[in-house]
């Protein structure tokens, strides 16, 4: 269980994000939506332990996260950033074993390996093991570091939950990887894993997430199951549009037209 | 397996084997290779030298070949930490302060060692460059580190431009006292700017090797924090780094081992920043590789130009910078034309 009690959060004076008490239970895939600027990303950092300078309280499985050292945090807590510029020429395979560094020492071991090429198998990037990542589409690029973030986390640590951060992890995606990256996610989540990821796509929140979060202007501003929260009325509060919620045959949920 | 990366590996041995044969029996005086195995011969059954040949070999020659290859190497690998830490291709040890400063104390030293007494100067005369310089680069780098880190993250652009206003100081004040230095000091100083291996001795190989040493034992803890800056330092954050605590120990590090050779050679430019350019291209840029390689490829490259600094107008030798900054910088460009650049644009 990851908790956040009475979050605070200004840059230089200016209000980031006030009063967020969220509890994120293990199980479930958690969705955060809201305007840009509403504070997303911060509280991605807060809860991830990015971001130190915050007030209130974050703990994982009841320590504060201030106790928690960043090498062995990053043993059971993975992070996906948006897109990042690396400098230099780095092959695809070598910045999936990356993911693997808080495990070992020195050298990677078989079993490392094993969960490496799992990884690669499960998302079907196999083809794209030995290219230079700065060669690849921005779509190629987001699923190579989906993959390094997933087998940070891949394996079940005793007596931990394990917690995977995905900011905007749709971006650059074709709609096939959209709803591939989700379906991989939801398979992937076992009752000792808390997803988190932050997605702009109301639809996407409808069909895949457990729990929705809105914020609007560093508050949290509703939350709970997609399908009892999200209505026209809090579309319109949240993001000022007027939108429609339309149920389809055959589906399960209705889908948002803007 | 002759993949890319082992021929690199294969050939760059030969090479660095080849070159130093050459480097020990090519110079202001030839040695032959019977005189070589007298020499080492003689020196085992402590006998004295049966010719000067020997001694040059033994006294001359090879504290010179072995200074070449340690400094080589580590300035190879300082390239390979700063441009890392950094995540920009184009940070060298010199950008950030180090061999300005280092420059500048050590002119300190040839302007003012004139008014020191004899009895002080016998004692500790030989040392006050390197240890002036030595605190000169130290100062030099802090200043560049504490002033850039006002910002909430060390920014690149900013320790770059930091380390440009720092160089210049640290240029101005070695200026100033060339200016009132007198005709022989400033000779000196000059000469040192440009690096030189002509004073070569046993201790400073010595000191120099425990530097390496040093420094390969740090490699293995740096490879992967390296690594995983290059995802940027978010991202080592997340993979476990403590990446303001390996910033520390990294510039700690890095700055006393430029610190340290620059105060025994000088200021030899291009080196760290050309070698792990060339290597890049062979085995990419996993630091596991990515050291070694600039170790190897390192030492080689520096003694060749030392060769070729006391073969081109031999006997006298002209100072090995350069033709390292010759070199250097028409490989720079020959790469820039190549457009490898391009994906590494910062």
């Amino acid at each position: 269980m990851l908790k956040l009690q009475d979050i605070q959060y200004n840059i230089s004076g200016k209000q980031i994000l006030s009063n967020v008490n969220i509890d994120f239970a293990p199980g479930q895939l958690h969705m955060i939506l809201g305007p840009n600027g509403s504070g997303k990303t911060s509280l991605m950092k807060i809860a991830s332990g990015q971001i130190e300078n915050f007030k209130g309280l974050v703990s994982y499985d009841n320590t504060s996260i201030k106790e928690i050292t960043t090498a062995s945090l990053a043993t059971y807590r993975s992070y996906l950033s948006q897109q990042n510029h690396i400098p230099f020429p780095l092959k695809v395979i070598e910045l999936i074993q990356m993911g693997r560094y808080p495990h070992y020492e020195y050298q990677a071991s078989k079993k490392d390996f094993d969960i490496i090429h799992e990884v690669i198998d499960q998302l079907s990037i196999q083809h794209l093991q030995n290219r230079d990542f700065n060669t690849l589409s921005g779509g190629e690029q987001q699923r190579v570091q989906f993959a390094r973030v997933l087998a940070q986390v891949w394996e079940k640590i005793n007596g931990k939950n394990r917690y995977l951060f995905l900011d905007e992890p749709l971006n650059n995606l074709d709609i096939q990887y959209q709803k591939y990256l989700l379906q991989t996610i939801q398979k992937f989540i076992g009752e000792d894993m808390v997803v988190i990821m932050v997605v702009h796509d109301i639809n996407w929140a409808l069909a895949y997430a457990d729990k929705v979060y809105f914020l609007k202007e560093g508050n949290l501003f509703a939350h709970g199951n997609p399908t009892d929260i999200i209505t026209t009325q809090l579309i319109a509060d949240v993001f000022k549009i007027d939108a429609q919620l339309i149920n389809v045959p055959g589906q399960k949920h209705a889908v948002v037209a803007y | 397996m002759f993949n890319k990366k082992n021929t690199l590996y294969i050939i760059s041995s030969i090479a660095l084997c080849i070159i130093m044969l050459a480097s020990i029996q090519w110079g202001a005086v030839s040695i032959s290779n019977k005189q070589m195995a007298d020499a080492i011969q003689h020196f085992f059954q402590a006998k004295t030298p049966s010719s000067i040949y020997e001694g040059v070999f033994l006294q001359i020659r090879l504290p010179r070949v072995f200074l070449c290859l340690f400094a080589g190497a580590i300035l190879s690998v300082s390239g390979v930490f700063m441009q890392g830490l950094f995540r920009n291709p184009l940070v060298e040890p010199g950008i950030i302060g180090t061999s300005a400063g280092a420059a500048f104390g050590a002119s300190i030293v040839f302007v003012l060692a004139a008014y020191l007494p004899l009895t002080w100067k016998s004692l500790v005369g030989p040392l006050l460059v390197p240890l002036f310089a030595f605190i000169g680069a130290i100062v030099a780098t802090y200043l560049v580190y504490a002033v850039s880190k006002s910002q909430q993250k060390t920014n690149v652009m900013s320790i770059l431009l930091v380390g440009l206003a720092i160089n210049a100081m640290g240029l101005s004040g070695m200026g100033f006292m060339t200016y009132i230095a007198r005709d022989p000091q400033a000779r000196s100083i000059n000469f040192w700017n440009l690096g030189t291996f002509s004073g070569a001795n046993w201790q400073q190989v010595i000191i120099v090797f425990i530097v390496l040493i040093l420094v390969i034992l740090s490699i293995f803890k740096f490879i992967k924090p390296l690594n995983a800056l290059l995802l940027g330092e978010e991202e080592a954050l997340h993979l476990g780094v403590d990446v303001k605590k390996f910033r520390r120990q990294l510039l700690l590090i890095n700055t006393l081992m430029v610190a340290i050779v620059t105060s025994f050679v000088g200021v030899i430019g291009f080196v760290g920043l050309i070698v792990p350019h060339i290597v890049r291209q062979f085995v990419g840029s996993d630091h596991k590789k990515l050291l070694p390689a600039a170790m190897l490829i390192g030492a080689s490259v520096l003694l060749l130009a030392d060769l070729v600094a006391r073969l081109l107008l031999a006997p006298s030798e002209i100072p090995i910078g350069i033709i390292t900054s010759l070199v250097g910088a028409l490989i720079f460009i020959f790469l820039l034309k190549k457009n490898l650049f391009i994906k590494s644009d910062a």
